[in-house]
């Protein structure tokens, strides 16, 4: 198998969903060491995705996997086994000492793509949206380290009218921390705002409660202006002082 | 209609599905669509070959010019205190001047409505696009057998580099790691610099060390002395680091070649035009291409486009017909309470083209490397305003 062919499926010529796949992370395939490493064995216990799946039930629904990388992808994948589409949304790089490891997530990358029946679900399938709730882990990673945190902007997502359009009414994000990440929490109130009805489920406890509109974006920028450690990328993608992180969790 | 400036026949939607891939995998174009949306053109704009010499070669005027005003801007300190450059930076310019420097830039060039080309600032500081006006203009030209690429700006800089530090030499690639959109143009320049004979170092800004007289990328636990330095990272930003005393000092080291110096900030400075009254320095080119600039409390609102001094990728930008009447009054009140932070520059009247996604506003980038045209890449936007929404186009010239 050739990094150009795990890119290939996880992407999907032609699928409805392979314009939001994130792609620097094929760019850090390396076949060769990850077959070496490989140990083949990606349980995810049955009950976790038939809580996940309950989430989902009644009503069209895209799940988003905020969770760390790994656990996001092997839930993905068994996701994919009860008609979803894995949509790897994961914008971060890969290289030697990055702060945020990302050895795992390649594996299963690769041991993703050989499950091919997970990418060939019917066009009308939902869509199950990959993140790594890693991704803001540390305010100051080590010195020396490859800094590959990330932002998920809104614009990364579908915007409502795509999930409207393709007949999605609700959003469930399931996550191990009490509330979404900065990042994703404003994905979640643009889909409120919206129209669609936005739940959290949370991992740990397998409860789904409906989401709620944060404090004022005011009050929220005044506490972040306090603490702004230094320049990086807003978060509707301009240059400015860096955005909020949340220490990790899960 | 602009003489020598057409657009390409589109790419069906399979040769343009199969391009794209491409883009991804051999020009570390990563971002080929963003939300949904594809960042790119299906169709690129055709030059003839005069309307290219004409544009390179102002091209190439403006960067000479921009040069000598940067040195002499370095000698005056009240002017330079003109341009809105932060303090701290301002101070570190005299220091980070022991610095040997190998300048590249990008002149984006907008058609008017009276048939000329103008530019609406310099991108001498730090400018993108490297992706798309290398590898990815390539894969165009493929297919269009009666065009082909002006150039590849990174082969050129990757070059130029080999040739001021000699071959094997190690140049720093500085850029913010973590986003993924910058970090592609730091793989698609380490692919180029790889292909040069030179070994490359992905590394933040806040991993900037020296060593003995080199700069350095603190690198795990070592520190790996720089032969040069690739600085994809606004000068501006620099003094917000954590520690940025240090870095200024690091910056300074005179054993390591940064392309491109700090200096350069000066004439990226959209309040540069602010000076030239003042200057020695003769800016014929500049003072014929870029429409009238002023500052912000000196100019009535009408028919004038009001930009922060420095900007990037048009972030408020105040255009008239490109925004709403609130956010154009809150920029506007801004700029009157800060004036020194923002420059007003008259509307030129940019022009659309016909294209085959209908009328859109172009503007042909034209990047210059040590002196020398290099290439181009085009971006065009629905709006008379080329932002993060404008689309990316190759630029080919007939043959």
């Amino acid at each position: 198998m050739s990094y150009r062919s795990v890119q290939d499926i996880w992407v999907g010529k032609g699928d409805r969903w392979s314009a939001w796949v994130r792609r620097p992370l094929f760019a850090a395939l390396d076949i060769e060491e990850i077959e070496q490493d490989r140990d083949g064995h990606y349980p995810v216990d049955e009950a976790s995705i038939e809580a996940v799946h309950a989430w989902a039930a009644g009503v069209k629904t895209a799940l988003v996997l905020d969770l760390p990388g790994s656990k996001a992808l092997k839930l993905g994948l068994a996701l994919a086994t009860r008609g979803y589409r894995p949509v790897l949304m994961i914008n971060a790089s890969s290289e030697a000492r990055e702060v945020i490891n990302m050895r795992r997530v390649l594996a299963l990358l690769v041991e993703g793509a050989r499950y091919t029946q997970a990418f060939t679900n019917p066009p009308e399938a939902p869509p199950v949206f990959l993140l790594d709730s890693r991704r803001g882990m540390a305010s100051s990673p080590e010195e020396g380290g490859f800094d590959n945190r990330w932002t998920i902007f809104r614009s990364d997502m579908p915007s409502c009218s795509v999930l409207k359009d393709r007949g999605i009414s609700r959003v469930v994000i399931v996550q191990s921390a009490a509330s979404p990440l900065g990042d994703l929490e404003a994905v979640a109130v643009a889909y409120l705002r919206g129209g669609l009805d936005v739940q959290v489920g949370d991992w740990a406890t397998r409860t789904l409660r409906p989401f709620e509109l944060p404090p004022r974006a005011w009050l929220r920028r005044f506490l972040r202006a306090l603490v702004r450690p230094g320049p990086a990328r807003l978060d509707d993608g301009t240059y400015g002082y860096r955005v909020e992180r949340r220490t990790s969790h899960g | 209609m602009l003489d020598g400036l057409t657009c390409g026949a589109p790419l069906s939607v399979a040769q343009f599905s199969e391009l794209k891939e491409r883009a991804v995998r051999e020009a570390f174009k990563w971002n080929v669509s963003d939300g949904g949306v594809d960042t790119l053109l299906d169709f690129p704009l055709l030059l003839t070959r005069a309307l290219w010499r004409m544009l390179s070669e102002r091209a190439v005027l403006l960067a000479r010019e921009a040069e000598a005003a940067e040195q002499e801007l370095l000698e005056r300190p009240v002017l330079r205190s003109l341009l809105g450059v932060p303090l701290a930076l301002q101070r570190a310019l005299g220091r980070t001047r022991s610095a040997p420097g190998l300048r590249y830039s990008r002149f984006d060039f907008h058609p008017t409505q009276s048939g000329e080309f103008v530019i609406t600032e310099g991108n001498l500081d730090a400018a993108g696009g490297w992706n798309e006006a290398g590898g990815v203009t390539s894969l165009f030209a493929e297919h269009y057998p009666d065009a082909e690429p002006v150039g590849d700006p990174a082969g050129a800089l990757a070059a130029a580099l080999a040739r001021r530090i000699g071959p094997h030499g190690v140049v720093g690639i500085m850029h913010l790691t973590h986003y993924v959109d910058d970090h592609q143009v730091a793989r698609a320049l380490a692919h180029a610099f790889r292909k040069a004979g030179l070994d490359s170092v992905h590394f933040d800004p806040s991993q900037l060390r020296n060593a003995g007289a080199r700069a350095a990328a603190l690198i795990g636990d070592d520190v790996r002395p720089l032969d040069a330095i690739f600085r994809f990272f606004p000068a501006d930003w620099s003094c917000r680091l954590v520690a940025s005393g240090r870095w200024f000092e690091s910056a300074a080291r005179p054993g390591t070649l940064w392309s491109n110096p700090l200096a350069t900030i000066l004439t990226q400075s959209k309040r540069f035009p602010l000076v030239w009254g003042r200057l020695a320095t003769p800016l014929p080119t500049w003072s014929r291409l870029l429409p009238e600039t002023r500052d912000p409390l000196l100019v009535r609102r009408n028919g004038w486009v009001l930009k922060p001094a420095f900007g990037h990728e048009g972030f408020d930008v105040a255009v008239p017909e490109a925004m709403e009447r609130r956010r154009l009054d809150r920029l506007w009140r801004r700029a009157r309470l800060a004036p020194w932070a923002w420059a007003a520059q008259r509307n030129f009247g940019p022009l659309a083209l016909a294209t085959p996604s209908g009328f859109r506003y172009p503007c042909i980038g034209v990047y210059v490397v040590d002196g020398q045209p290099a290439g181009a890449y085009a971006r065009l936007a629905e709006r008379p305003l080329i932002d993060e929404n404008a689309l990316g186009a190759a630029v080919l010239v007939q043959s």
